[in-house]
This record gives structure tokens, sequence and C-alpha cells, in this order.
């Protein structure tokens, strides 16, 4: 073969190769992966919540990765199980460290990541949370939640249950006064009751794992709120929504956002009625809100074709999870950190900018706090029973800072 | 990585060997993830906001959870069989909601703040632990423990105190459970009295179970296996409890005497055998 075919040969190849050159997935094998650890239950009693949250987390690295990954490095994501455990949590938070993860995502409740808080610190590594609500557990400046505490979101949804029921005057408080969220739930609730002027008639304590509501619903019944205010996990918000019903006993019922995310709207059926929360976030579509419909159709799509959620699979917070992630990605291109920045280095970095951080635009508008927490202005929420999703309680026109 | 391993194991093990020492007795004890959560709060406590090293918190709060525990067997151990599993329960459960009910650590909602627990510590414990119940093992005293542990009334007949070497069993089991949990709580960063429910407790009689309780090998055996099984077998997802359980019940039906069920002779024994010269 003479050298002019050669050359020719040789340019020829260069020619066919430029485009896959220039093509991102080139430029992502050029540098090494950027490693992101996340924390999710998924066995155990809050796997539904892991599920979902998966799913809107794999959109989020899936987009990533397709547009090119992190200044030319690919995001590598490794998804691992706590079970909802604080202990397993704790070690799965240090297993991402030692494995050179820049940052760890979750875990999601709050007894999980108020147990990887100041682990996050002592170890120097970023943690996001974007689901808690227990308030007074973020710490700075690595530990940060996205997500409003009920501190927050509870003020705003029983300013908008009174706009709704202007004629509630006396309410009780229900809750499981033995468990750290729940009764954190029911102290927020106590306060924003009083500073709404209600009459707070009485509190009621009850067990997460109780499986007979008769006597909670009996004494809420011989109370004779106008309201019941209830911070509870699904399962016993259903419980108790069933016994009161089977009392006769129909009054409105506001939960903490402890039953915005997960299958509620599914599952409570006709009793769907009067049963009201919070949440930043719906199944219906936002048009005014920049790629909201686009998400809550490509979500549902998802979650039918790659998991048993209950359909429509629910929407809530999984914004936030996405936008978790897009903030997490766009912080690291901003630092200009890819697979060959020094991990510890790239961490401060990160939690730095994070730490300091005032506001971020996504599917979500959100401003941080200086506890470390998000703030996402919260509305009154009630199930669709029909369409067997969450909907806004109140119109556009009369929700409160809308 | 490995670190968190050691860390793990080396606190379960010393759990199991809180309960296998109470066994050595002929008692079962269900109040060690009780006496668990008093190390771990006394300790945090005393690290935290009295400024105290942490060996020293960890051997106090061993300390008072000894004393707990031997007020508590005075009575405790005059029942029997299923009457003191029922009691041991009571007395995690009550644990739990006293600590639930102080403020002072934070009640339902937690305590924090401490730090400096290293996988050192929980080794060196462990090794300690190990040596004296190995000496224990090949003592005069694993005799008159054998002796109480088949027949309590023969025991008495012999001359052993009976009460005495059952409560200062139950002490022990508690005080090293103490330890144990003063090092959990250092390397957790934080602890809620959730952690300390019945279930830790029927954790670490499991341990003792599969791994064998006639011996001082099988709790660590037994502890080592439930703390890395799971942990090695993550790629399974949702079946991972589900083979974990499988895999007990297995364990259970084929060892039912634990793993390792054999005795460890004393020395006498040794002494006594008839090609020895």
């Amino acid at each position: 073969m003479n050298t002019k075919k050669m050359t020719r040969r040789a340019l020829l190849i260069a020619c066919l190769a430029l485009p896959f050159a220039t093509a991102p997935g080139f430029a992502q094998t050029a540098k090494p992966p950027l490693k992101i650890g996340v924390i999710l239950p998924l066995t155990g009693f809050q796997a539904s919540y892991g599920e979902m949250y998966r799913v809107a987390m794999n959109m989020a690295f899936e987009d990533i990765n397709k547009a090119g990954g992190i200044n030319g490095s690919r995001v590598e994501v490794t998804i691992q199980d706590d079970q909802g455990a604080p202990a397993q949590s704790a070690l799965l938070f240090r297993r991402y460290v030692a494995d050179g993860d820049v940052a760890v995502l979750g875990p999601i409740s709050g007894s999980t990541w108020e147990t990887v808080a100041p682990l996050a610190n002592s170890l120097k590594t970023p943690a996001l949370n974007w689901t808690a609500l227990k308030p007074g557990i973020s710490k700075k400046p690595y530990a940060l939640r996205l997500h409003p505490a009920d501190d927050i979101m509870i003020p705003e949804g029983v300013a908008e249950f009174r706009k709704k029921f202007p004629n509630v005057h006396r309410i009780v408080i229900a809750g499981d006064l033995k468990e750290a969220s729940g009764a954190s739930g029911v102290e927020e609730f106590r306060k924003a009751a009083l500073a709404a002027k209600l009459d707070v008639v009485e509190v009621v304590g009850f067990e997460t794992r109780t499986s007979d509501f008769s006597p909670v619903a009996i004494k809420i019944r011989g109370l004779a709120p106008d309201a019941v205010f209830l911070s509870a996990f699904m399962p016993n918000t259903l419980a108790l929504l069933r016994e009161m019903e089977a009392q006769g006993f129909q009054r409105p019922v506001l939960v903490n956002a402890l039953i915005w995310a997960g299958a509620l709207p599914q599952l409570v059926g006709p009793l769907g009625k009067n049963v009201f929360s919070i949440g930043f976030n719906t199944n219906e579509p936002a048009p005014e809100v920049k790629g909201q419909p686009e998400f809550v159709a490509r979500y549902v799509k998802t979650a039918a074709e790659t998991t048993k959620l209950p359909q429509p699979a629910n929407v809530a917070n999984t914004t936030l999870t996405y936008d978790t992630v897009m903030l997490l990605a766009q912080t690291m291109r901003d630092l200009k950190i890819d697979g060959n920045t020094d991990v510890q280095k790239a961490r401060e970095a990160i939690s730095g900018v994070l730490s300091s951080m005032k506001s971020f635009h996504g599917l979500n508008t959100l401003t941080m706090l200086a506890s470390g927490d998000g703030n996402i202005r919260s509305h009154l929420l009630e199930v669709d029973v029909q369409k067997k999703i969450w909907k806004y309680a109140l119109p556009a026109s009369e929700r409160i800072g809308k | 990585m490995i670190q968190d391993y050691v860390m793990q194991t080396g606190i379960n093990i010393l759990l199991a060997w809180s309960v296998y020492i109470i066994l050595l007795s002929g008692s079962l004890s269900f109040a060690n993830g009780g006496f668990m959560a008093i190390g771990a709060y006394v300790s945090a406590v005393l690290t935290v906001k009295f400024g105290i090293p942490l060996i020293l918190a960890a051997a106090l709060a061993g300390a008072a959870a000894f004393l707990f525990g031997i007020v508590v067997a005075y009575p405790a151990l005059r029942t029997r069989g299923l009457y003191l599993i029922l009691v041991t329960v009571g007395i995690t459960a009550s644990i739990k909601v006293m600590i639930e009910s102080i403020d002072y650590v934070g009640g339902i909602q937690g305590f924090t703040g401490m730090s400096g627990a290293s996988p050192w510590h929980v080794v060196t414990l462990v090794l300690v632990v190990g040596a004296a119940l190995w000496l224990i093992s090949h003592s005069r005293l694993q005799r008159m423990l054998d002796a109480v542990r088949e027949d309590e009334l023969v025991a008495a007949s012999l001359g052993i105190n009976v009460v005495h070497l059952k409560v200062a069993c139950f002490g022990a089991g508690a005080f090293i459970a103490a330890v144990a949990g003063s090092f959990y709580a250092h390397y957790l960063l934080f602890v809620r009295p959730e952690d300390f429910g019945i279930l830790p407790s029927v954790f670490i009689v499991l341990y003792v179970v599969l791994g064998g309780m006639n011996n001082l090998w099988g709790p660590p055996v037994g502890a080592t296996i439930m703390t890395l099984v799971p942990e090695f077998t993550r790629g399974l997802a949702q079946w991972r409890p589900t083979v974990f359980g499988i895999l007990i019940v297995l364990l259970l039906l084929v060892r039912p005497d634990g793993l390792l069920p054999f005795r460890v002779p004393t020395e006498r024994r040794l002494r006594n055998r008839p090609n020895n010269p």
C-alpha cells in the first residue's frame, strides 16, 4: 500500500470518527465518572416511597447523562436500600464516603435523615434530602434539606384550611406522641391552630403500630370537634378514617404532608372526600410552571411501565427529587467539577456553594433558609376521588401566597 | 468501609456475649437492648454535656448499667422460663419509656453531639471480653455456672450461692451491653429511644441461638453471620430480607443447637481425661 493511499484511508477514518468524537458520549469516556450515592428505603414499610423517588431520580440522572454528563464526566449512580432503618442509613452513608462518592442523596425519612445529618458534617460529605418533615434536623454546611419542614408547611396549610372552612372553630389534634415525626407534627399543628385562633379541644395520642383505631375515633367523636388535625402516616390515616366513617362521624381531617407522598389518593376511595393534606405539587398539570406538565406526564408513564406502584402514580414531591439531582448537577457544573477533581475538594466546594445558596428555580421555586432547610410555598390539597390524585383545595385565585 | 463492618460486627459480638454471660447461669435475657440504651444515653450525656473522655464515659455507663442490672435482677430472677423472658421484655420496654420521658436527653426527639468511637475501641473490647470469657470457661467458676444452669437445687446443696452467681452474671451482661451501647452511640452520632425497642433485644438473643449457646465461640459466630450476611447480599434487592429469613430458618432446622453447639471442656475435665499423663 503506497503512502498516498494510506493517508487517504486515515483521513476517511478520521472523517467518519468525527461525529462520534464531538458527541457527548465520547466526551464522557474521556474522563472518569462522577460517583453519587443514593439512600432509599426499597424494602420495609417505606418501600413504596423509596420506589416513587427512585423513578424520579433515575429520570433526572438519565437526563443528565443524555446531555453529556457533568463537565464531560458521566454520572455513576448507586442506589442502596436502607430499609428505613437509621443504623443502615448511617452504614450506607459511610460506605459511599469510603467509595469516593462526591455527594449522597437521602436518606428520606425524618429519623434516618436526623441520623445521617451529623455524620455528613463529621465526614465532610454533602448530603441532600428532599422529603423529611421534622423541623430542626438539618445541619449546615454539609446536611441540607430542600423540602420545607412541618413548621413551615403546617401554618400555610392551616391558613388555607381556615379559608376553605371558615365555620371551623373547635378542633382536635391527633398523632403518635411517642414517635419523633408524629409528635413534632402535633406540636406544629397546635402552634398553627392557636395562631389561627382555633380552639384546640384536646390532643389525642395513639401509637403508630396501633391497628385498632376505634378507641381513638370514639374519643374524637366524643369531643365533638368541627375538624380533626392529624399527624400520621398513611396506614394510620386510612385506619382512622375508616373508623370515623363506621361511627358515622364525618368531619374534615387535615393531615400533614406525611400522607401527601405515597398512595393514599389511589387507596382511600370514597373516604377521601373528607381528607386534606398540605403540599406544593399535584398530578394536575400546571402550565405556568415551566416543565411541570411534561414531568408529570413522563413520571406517571415511567412509573406505570417500571414499577408496581398504584396507578396513576402520585407525583407529589417527586418534582423536588428531580430538582435536587438537577441542583447538585448544576452546582458541580458551575464549580467545574469532573471525574478528575479531587473528591474531598469537590465535596467541600459543593457544600460551600449549596450552604450559601439563596434560591433555586427548577420544577419548583425554592428559597433556602438559614436553618439549612428549603422553603417552597405549600397549599391545601384534597383528594380527587374520581381521578385518584391530589388536587388543590382552593382555586388558584384564592390560594394564599400564590 | 472495612472499618464500618468491623465496628458493627464488633458491637454485635459484644451484645451477643452480654446475653451469653447471662445464659451461663441458666437465665435468658431480653433486657440487653435496654441495657444497651442505658449505656448509649449515659455515656452520651457524660461526653457531650460534661466533656468526659469516651473510654471513661463508657466505663461509667457500664457501671451504671451494672448497678441497674443487679437491682432489677434480684426480683426478676425469682421468676423462671417464660415468666423471666416476659420480665426482661418488660425491663427493655420500661427503659425505653423512661428515656422517652426524660427531656434532658431529648425525649422522643433523640440525642446527638457524640463522636470519637473508633473500630480499635471495639476490637480491643472484644479481645478483652473474649479473653475474660475464655479464662472463665477454663476455670472453677465455669463449673459452678454449669452446676447452676443444670440444676439450681443441686448447685445450692453443693454450697454454691446461686442467687449471687445469677445476679452477678446479669450485672456483667448489663455492663457489657452498656459498654457496647456507648460505642454504638458514639459511632452512630445520634440515638433515639426507638433504636432500643424490643426488636434489638430479640436480635441479640438470635445471635446467640444461631451461633450456639454452649460455648463462648458460638455467639460471635452468630453475630458475625447475622451482621455481615445482609450486607453481602444487597444485590438481592427486595429479596434480601426474604432470603435472610429463609437462611435463619434453615440454619435453625439443620443446626437446632446452633452452628457451634459443643461445650468447652474445663481444665479439670482436661486433666482428668484417661489418656492425660
